[in-house]
């Protein structure tokens, strides 16, 4: 008899192998370039403009709303990203946002950037760092394109081409 | 600094590093992203050991009673269980669901573990881990905390948007106490009287009087997580995952007293009552936050594994 319970708790234990609510995903990324931090953190800092580094970005329209600062950015891939900036503060030089609403396959997504002296002299160590969800927020089946790895590749490809578009952007400057 | 001042600074931090009581006092750090605990000696604040787990630990319970630290591995479906003497792990629990929160009972006798995917709690026999009950709950039970005398057991409801009080000797649900929208980490005050519960998506803390039923909201930072309260049940720290953050509350008055800056998505939080030190696991640093109780002044940081949440009680006091 037990052993025909070990055999139906064998059967029973792949279907429900991979159901969990979702983990937070994390991307930290850092780049250095060959600038001045000062020079950097105005780019940086600088919520409607991030088509002007950013690769993937087509273009930046910055809203006011109440005390909200808020940008869309028209992707190049065709989708669009609502975000909203939370702070950013001269003093740490370090920016916060997060998305409200888009097309990138992400949910809860909040990042920040923060700008530091680099190991040289003339360098500046930028890091970005975002937490997000996948879209799916309840248990398995997830549906296709609305998963952790989604979400995570979504938002590498964000993080990895932004900070080279900002070192090619300041360095050719 | 004149030489009066340093040789006073020494003398302070000779104090504080010669602690009182024996060794074995630790705080056992569950890092979501490298699958390990970080345990931190909290004489020295130095990790001393890595203890490779299950896979995206979050929750942790620890006991003394038993000398038994319980981890809850999200992404492996099971519990890891970890002997405090030796800090080894001694054995890995699988589970049908999916487990957030683990607590441990005040004997030891029995571990409470929240399912969030079929939407109830288990206790397991800490003696035998098959014996086991279950009973069902709100949506997404997350956040667990026990009363001080072991009978009533606490769960945050996160999709529900409520407490579910559970009797633990019958394992059956005998209210449900509505609180704010989300609420994630719970915490009983020591003294037995007030449970603190976070509501991430509403940027405050609900208070409910456990004698009289009584609730009150208390306005924190941006998405806050977890709350940990002082042994003298006078003051009550939030972590302020979208802000870096720490609120610091009076509890008699429930208004806020300071707000520490700590470092990046800080998520759990404990109490030690050895150093009168808070420690906050930052999940985007990968580190530990030290706060001294008394000044809200960082006193240390120590780096951990990756992604580190530490959900749960994770502070040991071996003289306990």
């Amino acid at each position: 008899m037990k052993k025909i319970f070990a055999l139906l708790a064998l059967a029973v234990l792949p279907l429900t192998a991979m159901a969990h609510g979702p983990s937070p995903q994390k991307v930290d990324k850092s780049v250095t370039i060959k600038a001045e931090p000062a020079q950097v953190w105005a780019m940086v800092k600088d919520f409607g403009n991030m088509h002007k580094w950013h690769p993937n970005v087509a273009s930046t329209k910055v809203e006011k709303k109440g005390d909200d600062t808020l940008r869309t950015l028209t992707l190049k891939s065709g989708g669009t990203s609502k975000e909203k900036l939370r702070d950013a503060d001269d003093q740490s030089m370090k920016m916060r946002y997060e998305i409200v609403e888009g097309s990138l396959p992400v949910a809860d997504f909040n990042a920040f950037m923060t700008v530091k002296p680099g190991p040289n002299a003339g360098e500046t160590t930028v890091q970005w760092v975002a937490r997000f969800y996948r879209v799916y927020k309840l248990n398995p089946p997830i549906p296709e394109g609305q998963d952790d790895e989604s979400a995570l590749k979504a938002a590498t490809e964000l993080v990895d081409a932004g900070l080279e578009g900002l070192k090619k952007t300041l360095e050719s400057k | 600094m004149n030489s009066k001042n340093l040789i006073a600074g020494c003398f302070i931090a000779l104090l504080t590093l010669s602690r009182p009581g024996l060794a074995n006092d630790y705080a056992y750090i569950t890092n979501q992203g490298s699958h390990d605990v970080s345990v931190i000696d909290l004489g020295s604040n130095k990790v001393i050991a890595t203890i490779a787990v299950g896979k995206g630990p979050v929750g942790v319970s620890v006991s003394a009673a038993i000398q038994r630290v319980f981890v809850s591995n999200v992404e492996s479906q099971s519990i890891s269980v970890i002997d405090s003497a030796s800090n080894v792990m001694l054995d890995e629990i699988q589970l049908s669901g999916s487990p957030v929160a683990v607590a441990i009972s005040p004997n030891g006798d029995t571990l409470y573990v929240a399912d969030w995917y079929q939407d109830s709690v288990i206790a397991i026999s800490t003696q035998d881990s098959k014996q086991q009950r279950k009973v069902s709950i709100g949506k997404a039970p997350a956040g667990l905390a026990i009363s001080p005398d072991g009978k009533t057991l606490y769960v945050s409801n996160r999709d529900s948007d409520d407490i579910g009080v559970i009797d633990t000797a019958s394992m059956t649900v005998t209210s449900r106490i509505p609180v704010g929208a989300h609420p994630f980490g719970i915490s009983i005050s020591p003294d037995g009287q007030h449970l603190y519960a976070v509501n991430v998506h509403e940027d405050s803390v609900s208070v409910i009087g456990l004698a009289t039923g009584e609730t009150h909201k208390i306005q924190v930072g941006t998405r806050p997580y977890c709350a940990a309260i002082s042994p003298d049940s006078k003051t009550v720290f939030v972590t302020n995952t979208q802000d870096d953050s720490v609120s610091v509350i009076d509890a008699a008055s429930r208004k806020l007293i300071t707000t520490i800056e700590t470092g990046g998505f800080p998520e759990g939080i404990d109490f030690d009552k050895v150093s009168q030190r808070v420690y906050v696991a930052s999940w985007s640093d990968d580190a530990v936050t030290v706060i001294d109780a008394s000044t809200h002044k960082i006193v240390d940081t120590i780096k951990t594994g990756q992604q580190s949440r530490a959900f749960g009680r994770f502070i040991l006091n071996g003289q306990d």
